[in-house]
């Protein structure tokens, strides 16, 4: 064929003739005589013999980039004129070749047949996906599917939803799809059933919200394919778990997902609690045992409760002990150590697992009755928690309650004295939200009482304690403020009981038995120091917020524990 | 105090330490065989305690007397230390007594 070239545009380069370089062409007439009278070069014919070779042998090493990237092939039309060798007449002839198309080599894969762009993608395992992989295909199974969710964001109103896959090798992948991919999938998409999965895009997983072990995450679009592939049954497993012993959670992260297994031994009923937003939500707390001698609190929220809390209830209430397996539970250490639900949560109760099996058989021979330690409780043994312990001396020596903030120690210590006069102080009985106010009232004219942050009047007032208590040890000696509660633990009784015994009973016989059985008792005070300006002087406060009678064992394996670390 | 004869704290491991010496031991009850009570020490030996009167099961009795074998005792004064008691704190004062603080005790 003969096509006429308008050049576009030429530069001369060389003085040793003219050098035309092509930068565009375009062909302006399909067919077309030959005009005027080319001839070749002489160097052109073994080049051009060279270059068609070359050409078709497909000898390339370099791999071309599939998938994503587009493999459309670019071809590129070229021209290269052959001299024929006897022109039938006497004008030479050429008759140009254009060469075929030129296609990307075909893309070769470790084994097999090299592959065409349209067979279906060879099925590789979750774990080697990758954003640079190329054409890929997945065949796993549905492990969760959430909610569609809608949003609403500068572009626009969204919608977004997705689901958790599982393949044979136990690798685990999150899939999302957005918007009008969500309409094409999310009736497809089952939860327990098998897919084969390709031409999504891969891209870094939100850590935030995907626990999934994966650092990617599948995107689905227009161009993806999600087959259900209805015969697979038993290759892939319907969930994988990676059970933590309660144990182990003592030492876990806050906020770290796990997942663990256990008996629920009991089930409280659900409370409604007002959140941060002002939403309400339901709450349940249940516990979990297992055979490593300690006990968890799992709280449920939300449906949870009323779903999965509801079927635990009433297993518990019949007298059965189900298992509990908690697929990805949130840690939570507001009070020792709990484990939470959250919204990519799964429970699944007496499930087919050996880990199930395993647990009815212990709970079932013995493990029922076996003691229990609660790793959710607060009150752990002393040497366990992390708390600071002090000798009264090392407080002044020390300079404690000196810097920016309080500081916070425990110290073990003997009241040697408690204050008589003005133990207590008259308070605010009023609720601001879930406390009470306890702001000190003052009485007015007319016999009532009357609070100047509440701004209300009333006949009957609190009680609560102000105690100025010795205490001593084996360094030295200080003083220290109990309010209520350490005050309670010190003395025994209620603020309350205490003022009427003395002021209104004028009871000479058991207010100061009361005061005197409390000395001499050794506690384990946990105080907040802090240095106060009064008037124009600094004073270093001691508050005694919490007083806890010794407990002769835990403080024996506290020292135990003490001397062997000192003594090395 | 009569500190003429002191009793060395001994759990199962240390007893044969002392043979013939006085030594106190805590056990707790597994068995009464007619004047001989067979208790377990703090640190899990089975010890013999000869002349002892019947004393509940599984409570823990303080025994102060002479070592008279690898695993016996012959009892002169048996307290009774009722059902809650720590054998671990126990165990381990028995270790430290008879080891690294040994100065420290009689």
């Amino acid at each position: 064929m003969n096509r006429e070239l308008l050049v576009k545009n030429r530069q001369k380069l060389s003085r040793r003739g003219r050098i035309i370089i092509i930068l565009n062409m375009e062909v302006i007439i399909p067919e077309c005589e030959i005009i005027g009278n080319p001839s070749l070069p002489p160097e052109a014919e073994p080049v051009s013999q060279n270059v068609s070779s070359t050409n078709n042998s497909g000898s390339f090493t370099r791999e071309t980039l599939n998938g994503s990237a587009g493999s459309d092939s670019n071809s590129v039309a070229r021209l290269v004129s052959k001299s024929s060798a006897n022109p039938a007449n006497g004008a030479p002839s050429f008759p140009p070749t254009i060469q075929p198309s030129y296609k990307p080599p075909p893309m070769y894969k470790n084994r097999g047949a090299i592959m065409k762009n349209e067979a279906p993608a060879r099925i590789i395992p979750i774990a080697a996906l990758n954003p640079y992989q190329g054409r890929w295909a997945i065949k796993a199974r549905v492990t969760a599917k959430g909610d569609i969710r809608r949003y609403n964001n500068a572009k626009g109103d969204g919608k977004v939803f997705s689901f958790d896959l599982l393949d044979s090798d136990g690798g685990e992948i999150r899939v999302t799809c957005f918007n009008s991919v969500v309409d094409r999938f999310y009736e497809v998409v089952e939860v327990g059933k098998v897919y084969v999965m390709s031409k999504g895009s891969l891209k870094p997983a939100k850590k935030n919200f995907n626990h999934l072990n994966n650092e990617w995450e599948i995107f689905l679009e227009a161009a993806s394919t999600v087959e259900p592939c209805p015969d697979e049954n038993d290759s892939i497993p319907t969930q994988q778990f990676n059970f933590r012993p309660i144990s182990e959670i003592e030492n876990a992260e806050n906020n770290s997902i796990l997942d663990i297994i256990g008996i629920v031994t009991s089930v409280n009923p659900s409370v409604t609690i007002l959140r941060k937003n002002g939403m309400e939500t339901q709450r349940r707390i249940m516990n979990l045992k297992d055979e490593s001698g300690k006990s968890v609190e799992l709280t449920l929220w939300g449906e949870f409760c009323n779903k999965e809390g509801s079927q635990l209830q009433e297993a518990l209430d019949s007298g059965f002990f189900p298992v509990l397996a908690v697929k990805a539970g949130k840690v939570n250490d507001f009070s020792g150590k709990s484990v939470g639900t959250i919204s990519s949560t799964q429970l699944f109760m007496n499930p087919n697992l050996p880990e199930a099996d395993r647990l009815k058989v212990w709970f079932d021979g013995g493990g029922k009755n076996a003691a229990s330690q609660s790793i959710s409780k607060d009150v752990m043994p002393a040497f366990s928690q992390n708390l600071i312990r002090k000798t009264i001396s090392q407080i002044k020596d020390e300079g404690l309650g000196r810097g920016e903030r309080p500081d916070w120690v425990t110290v073990k210590a003997t009241v040697s004295f408690i204050k008589a006069d003005n133990f207590c102080y008259t308070a605010c009985p009023l609720m601001i939200g879930d406390r009470q106010c306890n702001k000190k009232v003052t009485k007015v004219a007319g016999g009532n009482w009357c609070c100047d942050r509440c701004d209300k009047e009333f006949e009957e007032c609190d009680y609560r304690y102000l105690l100025q208590v010795q205490v001593q040890d084996h360094t030295g000696l200080t003083w220290v403020t109990a309010f209520q509660e350490s005050g309670e633990d010190i003395l025994g009784c209620s603020a309350k009981e205490l003022y009427k015994l003395k002021y209104e009973e004028n009871d000479d016989i058991r207010f100061p038995e009361i005061m005197r059985r409390s000395l001499f008792e050794q506690y384990l005070f946990r105080l907040k120091i802090k240095e106060e300006l009064y008037g124009d002087e600094q004073k270093v406060k001691i508050t005694a917020v919490k007083a806890e009678k010794v407990n002769p064992s835990m403080e024996s394996r506290y020292l135990l524990d003490l001397i062997g670390r000192h003594s090395v | 105090m009569d500190t003429s004869s002191p009793a060395v704290f001994v759990n199962g491991e240390i007893l044969k330490m002392y043979l013939g010496r006085r030594v106190r031991a805590v056990v707790q009850v597994m068995r009464n065989e007619g004047g001989v009570i067979i208790g377990q020490s703090t640190d899990g030996y089975q010890l013999t305690i000869k002349g002892a009167q019947s004393l509940p099961l599984s409570h823990f009795v303080e025994v102060i007397g002479v070592a008279d074998g690898n695993q016996s005792i012959r009892a002169e004064i048996c307290t009774d230390f009722g059902d809650n008691f720590d054998t671990v704190s126990y165990n381990g004062l028995c270790q430290l007594a008879n080891g690294k603080f040994k100065n420290l005790f009689l």
